[in-house]
Order: C-alpha cells, then sequence, then structure tokens
C-alpha cells in the first residue's frame, strides 16, 4: 500500500476529512462533556505511543457512537495526537452524523482505509464487535459480541502496528438501547430503528488501556485459527477489564 | 519503445512498417485538453511530428484562421476525421500510417453528459472501437486512452482513496456507461495484443479556464446543487495539469490504468464557500426525482446520477502516476480555485457551450 502523505494538499486539509479548526472550536464542548458531564477517566495511559502506529482495539457499546467521540476526545487528550476511530457503516454513511463524525476525524471502517491510516503512522480505533457491539440491549451491557473473525489481527499482522486492548465502560449506560424497530427499512441502509435518549445521559465513564501486544511476535505462522484464537484472546482481555472497571465504578449514575 | 515481433504470416495483408515513435498523432486534438496537450507535443524535443486528427479544423483557439494557424506550427499536420462514421476505421488507419506515427493519444471523447444518447453513444464506443482497429492495423506501438475517474461510480462503500485496482462500477446513466465500456475496451486490446503498449488516464473533476468542461460549467453557476446531510472530499485540477501528465504518460512510454487526479482535497462545501457559490442543498432522494424530470424534459445539463457525486466519496489515488512518471500537478486544489475564480474562464466559455468533446 502506498503512502498517502503526498497526496495531501499545500491547504493541509487532511486526507480523510478531519478538519483540524472544526475539531478545535469543538474542543471546549468535547472538555465539558467528557469532564462534566461524563466524568470520564482514563488509565493506563501511559501505554499509548506519543508517535507511531498503533492499533487501539476497544469494546463497543450503546446506540449512538457516543463512545467513538469519547474515546477520540479522551485518548486523543492523552496521547496528545489525533486518534482515528473507523466507524461502521450505517453509522458513517447516516446524513449529518457521517459528516459531522468525518469531520472530528473518524473514518469509515474498512481494511483498506485501515492498512492507508496505519502506513501513515496514525493511531488507529477499531470497534471490533462492529454494528453488534451497538445492537447491545441495555441487559446484554458490559457483555462484549464476537470479535468478528479477527480482521483487526491480520491488519496488525500486516502493518505490523502494536494492538492495545482497551476496555469502555459507560456507553451503554450513556445511551441505553431500550428497543429495537426491526423490519422496517431496508437491510443495507439501517438494520433497525434503536430505541434510544437522544441526549447522552450523564453516566459515568471508565476507559483503560492495556499494554501492547505484538500480533507478528504472538504468531509468527498465522493461520486462520491462531489469528482468531489471538482475536479471542483479545476479546478476553478487554472483558476481564471491563468485569474490573464495573466492579470498580459501583453505580453508574 | 519497446521491441516488437514481427508475426510473420498472421495476417493475410503484406506486412506494414511500425510507426516511429518520434511521431504522436492525437485525436480530438483541438478539444480543451488536446489544445493544452499539443503544445506540450510541439515543444518535445523528442517529438518530430504531430499529427491532429478532430472533426474541427485547425486550431488551438477561437477565432483562428486554419491555414494561418498551420504555417505557424511546423511540426504539426492537421487531418479532418469523424472517428464515429462509417469506415473511419480504415481512414483513421491510412492517416496514421501515411504520417506513420508511433503513438497515439485519443481524446475524440466527451468531456460532458448529453442529452443526444444515441450520439455520445457512437462517439464513445464506436469512435474508440474503430481507433482500436486503426491502432491495430497501422501497428502504431504505443496508445494512450483517455478515461474519466467518474467510471469508479460515487457511492459508500468506495475506499477513501480508489486506486487502479478498483473496478469500475459507473451508475446505471448512458453516458458514464460508454466511457467505462471505452476504458475497458481498450484495456482488453492491451491485454489481447501485447506487442502495444496501452494506458487508460481515468482523469477527476477538472476546473479550468474557457472551456466547455461539466465542472466548469457547473461551479461557473452561482447556485450550486449539494446534498443535505453529506459533504464529500473532492479533487479538482487544472486542464493544463491533466495534459501535463499525459504527456508524462507518453515520454514514460506508462502501461495500464492511471488515475489521473488534483493534489489535494477539500469538502465541497470549502469548494463552494471559497469560490462564494450559493449551495443549493436537496435531499437526496428528492433531489434525484427533481434531477431526472429536470434532465428528460431537458432544462438541465445535469444527470439523475450525478447527485451521487456530491454525496459519497470517490477521490482517487494517483500515487501510481507519480511513482511511474514522477509527475505531480503544479496546481494544488486551492490554487486550482484560485485560477479558476479569477475569472478567465468567462472570456469565451460561452461560444464553447454546444461543443462537446474532450
Amino acid at each position: 500500500m502506498t503512502t498517502t502523505e503526498q497526496l495531501t494538499g499545500d491547504n493541509g486539509f487532511d486526507p480523510f476529512g478531519r478538519d483540524p479548526e472544526l475539531a478545535e472550536r469543538l474542543r471546549p464542548r468535547l472538555d465539558a462533556l467528557l469532564d462534566r458531564w461524563l466524568k470520564v477517566q482514563v488509565e493506563g495511559s501511559e501505554h499509548l505511543p506519543t508517535s507511531g502506529r498503533a492499533l487501539l482495539v476497544a469494546s463497543h457499546g450503546g446506540a449512538l457512537p457516543w463512545d467513538a467521540v469519547v474515546l477520540l476526545a479522551a485518548l486523543g487528550r492523552a496521547s496528545g495526537r489525533h486518534v482515528r476511530p473507523l466507524v461502521e457503516d450505517p453509522v458513517m454513511t447516516a446524513p449529518f452524523l457521517g459528516t459531522l463524525l468525518t469531520r472530528l476525524g473518524c473514518v469509515r471502517a474498512s481494511q483498506d482505509n485501515a492498512t492507508r491510516l496505519l502506513d501513515r503512522d496514525e493511531a488507529v480505533l477499531v470497534f471490533p464487535e462492529g454494528m453488534q457491539g451497538l445492537g447491545k440491549l441495555w441487559r446484554q451491557r458490559h457483555k462484549l459480541m464476537r470479535f468478528g473473525r479477527g480482521g483487526f489481527v491480520r491488519l496488525a499482522l500486516r502493518t505490523k502496528a502494536p494492538i492495545l486492548p482497551v476496555a469502555v465502560v459507560g456507553a451503554e449506560d450513556t445511551s441505553p438501547l431500550l428497543f429495537k424497530i426491526g423490519g422496517l427499512m431496508k437491510e443495507k441502509s439501517l438494520p433497525y430503528i434503536p430505541v434510544t435518549p437522544v441526549i447522552p445521559l450523564p453516566a459515568r465513564w471508565r476507559i483503560k488501556v492495556g499494554a501492547p501486544i505484538d500480533a507478528n511476535a504472538e504468531i509468527p505462522e498465522p493461520t486462520d485459527i491462531t489469528v482468531s484464537t489471538l482475536a479471542a484472546r483479545v476479546k478476553d482481555l478487554i472483558q476481564r477489564d471491563v468485569d474490573a472497571l464495573v466492579e470498580d465504578r459501583g453505580s453508574a449514575f | 519503445m519497446g521491441s516488437r515481433k514481427k508475426k510473420a504470416g498472421a495476417i493475410a495483408a503484406p506486412p506494414r512498417a511500425p510507426g516511429s515513435p518520434r511521431v504522436v498523432a492525437v485525436t480530438g486534438a483541438f478539444g480543451a485538453l488536446g489544445r493544452r496537450l499539443v503544445p506540450l507535443l510541439e515543444a518535445d524535443p523528442e517529438i518530430d511530428r504531430v499529427v491532429a486528427i478532430d472533426l474541427r479544423p485547425a486550431a488551438l483557439g477561437p477565432d483562428v484562421d486554419p491555414a494561418a494557424f498551420l504555417a505557424a506550427h511546423g511540426k504539426l499536420s492537421s487531418h479532418t476525421l469523424d472517428l464515429a462514421g462509417a469506415g473511419a476505421d480504415r481512414e483513421l488507419a491510412d492517416v496514421l500510417e501515411r504520417e506513420g506515427a508511433g503513438a497515439l493519444i485519443h481524446l475524440a471523447l466527451l468531456s460532458s453528459p448529453t442529452h443526444a444518447l444515441e450520439m455520445a453513444h457512437e462517439v464513445e464506443t464506436i469512435g474508440t472501437l474503430h481507433m482500436l482497429h486503426a491502432v491495430a492495423a497501422a501497428r502504431v506501438g504505443y496508445l494512450l486512452s483517455l478515461s474519466s475517474a467518474m467510471c469508479y461510480g460515487a457511492r459508500p462503500s468506495n475506499p477513501a482513496w480508489i486506486t487502479e485496482e478498483h473496478a469500475l462500477e459507473p451508475p446505471p446513466s448512458r453516458s458514464l456507461r460508454d466511457k467505462a465500456d471505452a476504458d475497458r475496451q481498450v484495456r482488453r486490446f492491451g491485454e489481447e495484443h501485447p506487442d502495444h503498449v496501452v494506458a487508460v488516464a481515468r482523469v477527476g473533476a477538472m476546473l479550468g479556464s474557457a472551456d466547455d468542461h461539466f465542472w466548469t460549467r457547473l461551479f461557473g453557476r452561482r447556485l450550486v446543487p449539494a446534498v443535505l446531510g453529506y459533504d464529500p472530499l473532492v479533487q479538482l485540477m487544472l486542464p493544463d495539469d491533466a495534459a501535463a501528465a499525459l504527456h508524462a504518460l507518453l515520454r514514460a512510454r506508462a502501461r495500464g490504468p492511471f488515475n489521473v487526479v488534483g493534489r489535494g482535497v477539500l469538502p465541497y462545501s470549502h469548494v463552494l464557500s471559497r469560490l462564494a457559490r450559493v449551495p443549493l442543498y436537496v435531499p437526496p432522494g428528492i433531489g434525484r426525482s427533481l434531477l431526472g424530470a429536470l434532465w428528460t424534459a431537458q432544462l438541465s445539463d445535469i444527470p439523475r446520477h450525478f447527485l451521487d457525486y456530491l454525496r459519497w466519496s470517490w477521490v482517487c489515488d494517483g500515487e501510481r502516476l507519480r511513482r511511474e512518471t514522477g509527475f505531480t500537478p503544479a496546481a494544488d486544489i486551492a490554487t486550482t480555485l484560485q485560477v479558476f475564480q479569477s475569472g478567465a474562464w468567462r472570456s469565451d466559455a460561452r461560444d464553447l457551450r454546444m461543443r462537446g468533446a474532450a
């Protein structure tokens, strides 16, 4: 894959659509959201590399993708760099919302986009649970869904980026998915209509960044089996951290 | 240039001598791109003769007398030919052979969507077919054919940067399908005739001066359509840079498909605000129906599916062109917008309005 450095014009606009001016303008509001409303606490930020490529792998939850925004702001603040969350399709293709997330630094989730970002030495954040993560009902909260078939492990192997497991607690409480109204929309555009508060509820968030994992060292000869085994191990690691964070946090509100 | 082996007895006709690489033919030579490319070829010391082939009489600008023009251009010879006409393949082959052309740059394609769908089909598909026959018959060693980056289609599943390996999936619009078909024809010809070096230039949106180009016309209005809730990144390039890119591909005798796109990106809304244009926001569904109705009634020159290109990203990666030819566009998108905004395009855009060819 080629580098995209020379693709950036002299005007300096990000090749993936991030708007630094808008991000700067929204920063006070995002800070207020993080500190005063969601009381976000980040552990293990020393594991975040201050430069070079990194693949952050996070748990996913909440009916609306608040976790992408919160992680972008919180981890960005902690590491001093722009974290690029990869967000799944029905969200990124939604009118207004997709554009806003793009301007903040989110990128549509695809192997191609992820590879390009990592080759540019960016810090990429993925949610391997994907839409399943967002589709968790309130009673399924804090329980990680299947981690796909380990696409993120393949990505890390290919780009030689370290995997950083990120446990997130609070997303499901801030934007609980109460019901799913299904069968109304075409399957491709939106699988269901979420019934959820539009305003983020002031749940307390806990984020924990784990120690980096070198996929190439873990599985020097990758096969489909070893790749999905490593993916499952990363998932278990994050699940353990999530459970500990839930325990430690106590009440959500 | 690549060496060629004679295939004895393959064709019944007596073997013809291959053309000289120092003679370059250009179809559609007096269109917006050709008018910029021909002077570059004339100035190239490695080129002895430029053979201009066009429907129109010889002139690199409006209000120029063809005879005086040719007299002033020593390297240039001109042939008036309709590539879509019956027997055009043989006529073109004769011209190429008589001139001894060793390279052909095929620009005789439409630069804008048109209501004349039959004519468009003839020009794009049949014109390309005739051109390929002539290239084979006259044993022209190098072929560079114009295509459009719009042939990839604009859709949500596109990668942020489309590379040349990406499938051509144009929307169900006749004009773009014909373009994609021409692109495929040329590439297939290249696969089936390995003794010819064949390249395709998929040129992105161009915004320039004094041209009847789709984007120039679109951004020439005060009120410009935009899709409510969507704001994709766009690329724009000056036609001068596109012409220079074609020249670079010819010089490198590059092979295969190439994205030829502008340097840098901007969100569509930023482009409009830099040009001080007023966005006319339409919801995607209604906008499509509305544009479709206006197009059908021939009240608009914007096809219905065009709205997809203002809704989803179709940004292309021009890295392959840079890597294989060393070429990068001189102007980035900000400069391109400044050049356009300087107003040079207004002067004779109107009388070029009815001409369609690139």
